[in-house]
């Protein structure tokens, strides 16, 4: 017995050890995506690449090059990638239309994994070794930040067209997005809780990343000055499941709503477990959540959600015929994102044709856009690179989300 | 207070039947069987493909959990027999394991996808009242589930002739074969028990939280955590170490950010590796008695 129990105590020592590296390895990898997928787009690096061989030149004179080559780095797996998705069927549909019109682009997509250290990683190879002078990003905006200097150091344009956080308008000079800083809808989500709702108290609850802090800052701010009190802020893993323990916590305070940041999956599960915890109050909360994740994970328990959206109305796009084209493709709605990625191709090939294939040309290109009329509205880049467009607010009703000013 | 007492009861039945799945396999395997988290997975998709396909409900379940049983059994006899009968050691097995962990996950997102899914659907309900503390009927399925599990697995070691048999090839291999035991069946049933324990908490988990490719990994961090705390000869400490850590994870942050739950249970458990290796039942070692 004795002899066994000495096993015993080396063997646990050994199974710790051994674990202790794994969870430190595990955490380190993120372990969030397996497949490191590459586009089947690929054989246009194999053929830049040929072309860099036999020392054939960009040309960096106005014009449009055959192909026209720009890079992408999407969140095509990961808790972002239902963004990252509609941003590239969007870049599909840009890219097919641009053909159509005798412009053929060759996007060279990588996938971020909604993970910086992935992003840097895709950018950095689509700055140095493929040499594109853009590359377009999707929404995480930790990403984003991240990759930011490498656009700055490379004069690369970064054009995020799904980024909000607020912290992206001071990213740099070769940063652009043509969708609204977070600041608005910020804003708006304060003056909709302190002064429609008359809600005093409130609680936070912030997906802990560049995306969720940033949104709880600028919103504290607001909601402070405007004269509400902040009583708790909590976070929680980008990509968690179970909030029980930051719901308990809020069990035992006073407040009237909480504003909740997050991505689809995450905001779901928050929703349902709250209900299942009988936590009722008025739930606030970004365009993130549409999404008809949202509804499958968190059933009726997502009922009388509102949520600020930047201002994107299928049936205005009637005239640009860009739903139209989306459902018949896709099979669903366009939305946001993509209208917002389908435009910034365009953007982008009109600054290329008429400051040349460089980064320093594109970007003084882009910042003397005046009212581009995409089909996510009208785009004019501040001196930030940023967009101003009018924000909306909606909600969940019936399973279904709705202008907040109609079901109200 | 008691809404912190439920949530630490229900994270500790899971962890708790992870935790007992793998010291089964562990204390007569003798290494660490890595594929175990991606059992856990499996029992999870395939109820929730059984269910989508049509199969009645309690079907589904059922026929999981005997899939992770014979899925568990298949890895011990495609992969870990023929290494052992060429005389690989622990460290070449560990290797193997995480390689059957990878390849089964993989083949997982491969088919569902990687984000996240579904069993349930309709409408979520508002948890019971019980004693101040809301309880969904799936989380009070899940504490009785694992209570009576880990507590018929005791049983079922110390009282049946099998589990006897088992206990005795976890001891001793060679002297159980001397004395008749075939030790080969008993590897398989061993694998089969504890792979099906991880198929019930996978699906329990699915129920309450819903299911990822990658559900499974955490939950065996946790379970092993317990297993270490515990003592990795007893059942009865394994479950009192998976009560300690599921209590310390919900107590521990109730006043710091929620972040640090899993830091936490590092914690414990690097506390337990410096001042208590044997865990919470293990006896200590009197060098004079060896």
């Amino acid at each position: 017995m004795e002899n066994r129990n000495l096993k015993g105590n080396r063997i646990s020592r050994s199974l710790g050890s051994i674990l202790i590296l794994f969870a430190i390895g595990f955490s380190m990898a993120g372990c969030e995506q397996p497949f490191p997928a590459r586009d089947e787009q690929t054989p246009a690096v194999k053929r830049s690449f040929l072309k860099k061989l036999l020392g054939a030149k960009k040309p960096s004179k106005p014009g449009l090059p055959d192909p026209l080559v720009l890079g992408a780095v999407l969140e095509l797996t990961g808790p972002g990638a239902p963004y990252g998705q509609w941003s590239k069927k969007g870049l599909d549909l840009a890219v097919d239309d641009l053909k159509a019109k005798g412009v053929n682009v060759r996007l060279i997509i990588e996938d971020g994994q909604s993970d910086p250290k992935m992003a840097v990683a895709a950018y950095t190879k689509l700055a140095t070794v493929d040499k594109v002078p853009v590359v377009i990003t999707t929404t995480i905006s930790g990403s984003v930040m991240a990759c930011a200097p490498i656009a700055e150091r490379n004069q690369v344009i970064l054009f995020a067209p799904g980024s909000s956080s607020p912290e992206i308008t001071k990213a740099g000079d070769y940063v652009f997005r043509n969708r609204i800083s977070g600041i608005y809808e910020t804003e708006k989500a304060a003056e909709l809780a302190y002064k429609q709702l008359g809600i005093t108290r409130m609680v936070m609850l912030l997906v802990n990343n560049d995306f969720g802090l940033s949104y709880g800052d600028a919103f504290q701010k607001i909601y402070e000055q405007a004269g509400g009190a902040i009583v708790a802020k909590d976070t929680f893993a980008s990509g968690a499941t179970d909030f029980r323990v930051q719901l308990t916590k809020l069990k035992a305070l006073e407040y009237k709503g909480i504003f909740l940041v997050g991505q689809v999956a995450e905001c779901g599960y928050v929703l349902k477990q709250a209900k299942e915890l009988g936590i009722k109050t008025q739930w606030i909360s970004t365009i993130g959540v549409e999404n008809s994740k949202l509804i499958e994970i968190a059933g009726d328990a997502a009922e009388g959600l509102i949520y600020t959206a930047p201002r994107y109305e299928l049936d205005d796009m009637g005239t640009s015929g860009f739903e139209q084209k989306y459902f018949e493709r896709f099979q669903e709605h366009s939305n946001l994102y993509a209208a917002n990625s389908y435009d910034a191709l365009n953007l982008l090939v009109n600054a290329i044709r008429s400051a040349g294939y460089t980064g320093a040309g594109i970007k003084d290109a882009l910042y003397k856009t005046k009212d581009y009329p995409g089909v996510s509205g009208l785009t004019t880049f501040d001196a930030n690179g940023d967009v101003v467009k009018p924000v909306v607010l909606k909600m969940v009703k019936g399973g279904k989300f709705v202008s907040y000013e109609a079901a109200k | 207070m008691s809404q912190l007492i439920a949530n630490a009861l229900i994270t500790a039945a899971i962890i708790a039947l992870v935790a007992v799945g793998f010291q089964l396999i562990f204390q007569t395997a003798r290494f660490f069987h890595f594929a175990h988290g991606v059992i856990i997975t499996c029992g999870a998709y395939c109820a929730y493909w059984l269910t989508r396909e049509g199969t009645p409900f309690t079907a589904a379940l059922i026929l999981s959990v005997l899939f992770c049983a014979a899925l568990g059994s298949a890895i011990w006899v495609f992969t870990y027999r023929p290494l052992q009968a060429r005389g690989a050691g622990p460290t070449i097995l560990l290797l193997a394991s995480l390689g059957s962990y990878i390849v089964i996950q993989n083949v997982i997102s491969l088919w569902f996808g990687n984000d996240t899914k579904t069993i349930r659907q309709g409408v979520v309900h508002e948890g019971l009242e019980i004693l101040g503390a809301r309880i969904t009927p799936v989380q009070a399925l899940t504490m009785l589930t694992s209570a009576v599990l880990i507590v018929g697995l005791h049983f079922f070691l110390q009282k049946t002739r099998i589990g006897n048999a088992m206990r005795a090839v976890a001891n001793d291999p060679e002297l159980a074969m001397i004395s008749g035991i075939d030790s080969n069946r008993v590897f398989i049933g061993t694998f089969a028990i504890g792979s099906a324990l991880a198929g019930v908490a996978g699906i329990l988990m699915a129920l309450d939280i819903d299911m990822n490719p990658q559900m499974g990994m955490n939950a065996l961090l946790m379970g092993v955590v317990a297993v270490i705390i515990g003592g990795v000869n007893s059942i009865p400490g394994v479950a009192l170490g998976a009560l300690l850590l599921g209590m310390a994870q919900n107590f521990g942050v109730w006043k710091i950010s929620s972040q640090w739950q899993d830091a936490i249970a590092f914690i414990i458990l690097l506390a337990f590796l410096l001042f208590r290796p044997q865990g919470f039942m293990g006896k200590k070692v009197k060098k004079a008695t060896i």
